[in-house]
């Protein structure tokens, strides 16, 4: 009789990460293991089990819910965000945020999930994009003036844009989404790319010296790809789906993702480097102020475009969400056009703050929005 | 305390498999090829469902192990898991009882 192999002793590890209490699966696994023929089946069998091992037992699960309770207080603790009218900013955000995570988990317009790989994965980068936002405002909340604390103008419209992308994010995930595995896996794909590139290529939009500086020709091959991406993810979309929605919908995934994550990375960047912010207001435009002074106002500079581009891409997510819904009788619709119309308005309304064309691409979005949810017809999936 | 959402999809395909001969002990592996779920589903589903006090196991025998290889675990509905079992919606057709395989889903 051969000894045990390599992924018998594999096994053998991954039975002594489980805690006490559940040895007995691990003997289990290892027992199934040993009636298995075929080295790839036995790997494929093992790699599971190692998935199922890491299943946070009942303590476990009650020791992560008590971390991340001491975790969310030191984070408001340390976030300063334990005054009054800050915490008037946050707790309608956190409500709204919490409410949509009930919704995805239920029988509605937003959840459950779709059963499959691919809106679990959408699913999950909504997710994480929506708190490593929250964690940026959070610390943003402790630099006075990046945000303009105390404008209501800032909040709200913050409060807004993240609503609206985890509304998105849930919604194209759901059941009844009309979103394909294709279109969202390929969206998803090029976002990441675009948005990734997009940031190396413009750091603090238009004075800071760009990260892609030291690359080849400057990086400017970098610059076409935050533009190919959703292109590549229409093409490859209408190729293998071969249908033109589809293909739409993985294009406007990809572009609001992508301005989403450079929006992101941004605006993170001046949080957490300001020192690494260009001198964009100069000396002469704000005489005697101090170094603290002139920085701060640079960081308010250098945010604008990010600004711009996070409310670029939450209308491009609603303009998504729009496409995604599954078909609704005219009450629906009506309940709809308010809930998609009002966001954009205000936004378009929001966005006089920014520069001209933002102003401009929000308000052409917004009105997009608006046609697609009155002039789709009601029709059987 | 336990929360009274309802199964998964795929912790549904496993009740399904399991009450459909309630008697039975089932292995592991079998039982995910069946529904169709590999290891790293099926046993998070099944320590779920056993902490539950919704399945029982117990190991093979020596006389139903054979070869000389280790005793396996079988697992079968508990009194709860089968009326847990009996209150999912009946399945319209084999395809949608049980989740569908990579191919199937290229395909669909």
């Amino acid at each position: 009789m051969r000894g045990p192999g390599l992924v018998d002793r594999y096994l053998a590890v991954v039975e002594r990460l489980l805690p006490a209490a559940r040895r007995d699966w691990g003997r289990a696994m290892r027992a199934e293991l040993a009636t298995l023929d075929g080295a790839a089946e036995r790997w494929r069998f093992a790699l599971g089990c190692t998935r199922a091992a890491m299943l946070p037992g009942p303590t476990g699960r009650a020791a992560g819910r008590s971390l991340a309770l001491v975790g969310a207080g030191a984070l408001v603790l340390g976030g300063e965000i334990v005054l009054a009218g800050v915490i008037g900013e946050f707790t309608p955000l956190l409500l709204a945020l919490a409410l949509l995570a009930w919704l995805g988990r239920r029988p509605s317009y937003f959840g459950p999930v779709r059963p499959d790989r691919a809106a679990r994965i959408a699913r999950s980068c909504g997710y994480c994009l929506a708190a490593a936002c929250l964690v940026a405002l959070v610390v943003a909340e402790g630099l006075p003036g990046l945000f303009r604390p105390g404008s209501l103008r800032s909040g709200t419209l913050f409060a807004l844009v993240l609503t609206m992308v985890v509304a998105a994010f849930l919604a194209m995930t759901a059941r009844t989404t009309r979103l394909g595995g294709t279109a969202m896996i390929s969206g998803i794909g090029a976002g990441l790319v675009a948005g990734a590139a997009g940031f190396v290529v413009l750091p603090f939009e238009r004075i800071g010296t760009p990260l892609a500086h030291g690359l080849p020709w400057q990086g400017t091959g970098l610059a076409a790809l935050p533009f190919a991406a959703p292109a590549v993810a229409a093409l490859v979309t209408g190729w293998r789906a071969r249908r033109s929605d589809q293909a739409v919908m993985a294009a406007l995934c990809a572009a609001a993702l992508g301005a989403l994550l450079i929006a992101l990375a941004g605006l993170s960047a001046i949080v957490f480097l300001p020192e690494r912010v260009p001198d964009i207001v100069g000396p002469v435009m704000i005489p005697g102020a101090t170094a603290a002074q002139r920085q701060l106002e640079n960081s308010i500079e250098a945010s604008d475009p990010y600004f711009g581009l996070l409310v670029f891409g939450a209308l491009l997510a609603a303009l998504l969400w729009a496409m995604a819904r599954p078909p609704a009788r005219a009450g629906a619709t009506i309940a709809l056009v308010l809930l998609l119309g009002v966001p954009p308005i205000v936004l378009a309304g929001t966005a006089r703050d920014f520069p001209g064309t933002t102003g401009i691409a929000t308000a052409a979005v917004a009105v997009l929005i608006g046609a697609m949810v009155t002039a789709r017809p009601a029709r059987p999936a | 305390m336990p929360r009274n959402r309802p199964p998964s999809p795929q912790t549904s395909s496993v009740l399904r498999a399991l009450v459909a001969d309630p008697d039975a002990w089932r292995y592991g592996y079998e039982l995910g090829r069946e529904v169709g779920l590999k290891a790293g589903s099926l046993y998070p589903i099944l320590i779920r469902l056993a902490e539950r006090e919704l399945l029982e196991a117990r190991w093979e025998d020596q006389s139903e192990a054979s070869g000389g290889r280790p005793p396996r675990h079988l697992y079968r509905l508990t009194g709860a898991g089968r009326e847990l079992a009996s209150t999912l919606a009946p399945v319209a057709s084999r395809t949608s009882a049980q989740p569908r395989g990579r191919h199937e889903l290229r395909n669909a």
